[in-house]
């Protein structure tokens, strides 16, 4: 049962991030850039709130 | 006994708004400045006869510098003799295409009407959009945003601005897309973004409410733009405010995780329970104080922030009267060439002298008094510069040919007859602003300004650290800026009056 479960939660994950890199790959070079220079510092959030 | 109650370092544009309203309050305050005059890059000096303005070049906002003015008994009004500069811009585009941007958003409408007729109307809504955004931002401008809690504490007393979070999470770029179809409108107000400080489609969308505030008003200080800094220390002096000019801060004293007044560059110690800064939050936590007294975190923290854009600036004085139009000049490029400039040109190091965009400010299109009788002043903000240059050559070396080569691009497309004219030529380079200003890397806001360096993300004005520190200026919300850097002076004042 939760085997199961898991599986389900394991597909539903799956189909979210590869909805997520279709929309991505769709993206103009500009919002690409966008995004990416947000993901690149959202590992500092959390030391910068600290500051 | 403390020396002081107050010491503030830097008597730049948002030291001078917190010094004069805590002096107002009843405290001593002491401001030191490094350098040899106020307003950090508010500030106009003189040369052979002609006054330049280091860095900004006229004002918006009015209302919130107003606000501290009126909290200092007076209003910015009385203090500062202002001058109305209308068209808010002319814009050069790189296909030749000249257009104005009136005070007035429907003379504006006319002129984009002469331009694209369709976009008309999707002026009118960009408009409509951007003022309804600006009116519930209002309070970004005058609240703290050091803690959840105060971010959670704007929304809720400006449920308005639910409707536009999506902008913090989309471009400037993505926001002209989204209401104009005409590039070359897009390309009109784009510029907008190197005013935050980058390019437009690194900008966060929630900017674009620049281009529509623009036209509640733009101002230009008789005399030069010392006069607002300059206001604001006569009014704090009237409560017994005292600044120090040449005077270098070499360390913050802290003693038991609190501030308890600087050391000089001459050794001399000055103590205040509280210390404010106004200068740049690395050179701040990291020089003056010192990575010792910081928490893990802090300093990890510290040391993520980037430095914003160096902007180099040319100060011309030219003996005959330039075939401009306004105050200010966009040369603009369409939005994709200025993200390519940044990065496949600015961000790898590299510096063109053919400088195919910038702002020409002719400010004595606007004030006459700033040069000799039928002489001006034209100051040109370049586009912005890297550091380090990748050509292995110092700024300083190339500075000579540098200013040259751009007299010659510029008279060759936007000012016609300037290279004949020119009897004054200064360029300022990222260098210079870092040894004059000690801005570092010449980063004229600081830090940069994107959404991971905003609001809860910007060093706090109450620093989470050090008990007794506080910080002004580009460094600390709301960021790079004359209205904003002064309006900071007032979310400081606040918290210091409610803690200190």
């Amino acid at each position: 049962m939760r085997c199961k479960k898991q599986r389900h939660c394991g597909v539903w994950l799956l189909l979210l991030l590869v909805g997520l890199a279709l929309v991505y790959q769709n993206l103009s070079e500009a919002q690409k850039r966008f995004i990416q220079n947000i993901l690149r510092q959202v590992p500092y959030l959390p030391a910068r709130y600290a500051v | 006994m403390a020396d002081y109650d107050v010491i503030v370092i830097g008597a730049g544009t948002g030291g001078l708004s917190v010094g004069a309203q805590l002096a107002k309050q009843g405290r001593k305050v002491l401001i030191l400045e490094q350098s040899e005059r106020i307003g950090g890059c508010c500030s106009t000096f003189e040369q052979q006869g002609f006054r330049f303005d280091l860095g900004a070049s006229l004002i918006e906002a009015t209302d919130l510098i107003d606000e501290v003015f009126q909290r200092l008994g007076t209003t910015l009004k009385d203090e500062v003799s202002l001058l109305p500069c209308d068209p808010v811009y002319t814009v050069i585009m790189k296909d030749g295409t000249r257009m104005k941007y009136p005070t007035s958003l429907e003379a504006s409408a006319e002129e984009i009407r002469r331009l694209a007729p369709d976009e008309v109307s999707n002026w009118h809504r960009f408009c409509a959009a951007m003022k309804e955004l600006s009116d519930n931002a209002l309070s970004l401008f005058r609240s703290p945003m050091d803690t959840m809690t105060d971010f959670v504490r704007f929304f809720a007393n400006a449920p308005g601005m639910l409707k536009y979070a999506p902008l913090f999470f989309c471009s400037y770029q993505d926001v002209l897309q989204h209401y104009f179809n005409d590039a070359r409108v897009r390309e009109s107000i784009a510029y907008q973004t190197l005013f935050i400080g980058l390019p437009p489609a690194l900008c966060p969308g929630v900017f674009a409410m620049v281009a529509y505030g623009e036209h509640a008003g733009v101002y230009y200080s008789k005399g030069g733009m010392i006069g607002i800094p300059a206001a604001l220390q006569r009014c704090g002096e009237r409560f017994g405010m005292e600044v120090r000019l040449n005077t270098l801060v070499d360390k913050v004293l802290v003693r038991n995780g609190r501030a308890v007044g600087v050391k000089l560059a001459d050794g001399t110690e000055v103590t205040a329970p509280v210390v404010v800064s106004d200068i740049n939050a690395k050179t701040l936590y990291l020089n003056l104080i010192g990575e010792e007294h910081l928490p893990w975190l802090v300093r990890v923290g510290i040391k993520s922030y980037e430095y914003a854009m160096a902007v180099p600036m040319l100060y011309l004085g030219v003996d005959y009267t330039p075939p401009l139009e306004s105050h200010h000049t966009l040369a603009t490029l369409p939005t994709d060439r200025i993200n390519r400039y940044w990065w496949e040109t600015y961000e790898k190091g590299h510096y063109p002298t053919d400088q195919q965009f910038g702002i020409i400010s002719w400010t004595s299109h606007s004030d006459p008094g700033l040069a000799p009788k039928g002489q001006h002043v034209i100051v040109l903000t370049l586009a912005p510069a890297p550091y380090r240059r990748s050509d292995g050559k110092s700024w300083d070396e190339v500075k000579p040919e540098l200013t040259e080569q751009i007299i010659d691009y510029y008279s060759a497309h936007y000012i016609p007859g300037l290279r004949d004219h020119v009897k004054v030529a200064t360029l300022a380079t990222p260098v210079d602003f870092e040894r004059n200003l000690r801005l570092p890397e010449g980063s004229i806001y600081a830090l940069r300004q994107d959404i991971t360096n905003e609001t809860i993300f910007r060093p706090a004005a109450k620093s989470k650290s050090i008990a007794g520190l506080y910080l002004v200026g580009a460094s600390t919300h709301p960021g790079g800026g004359v209205p904003t850097t002064i309006a900071s002076g007032m979310i400081a004042a606040d918290l210091i009056a409610k803690y200190e």
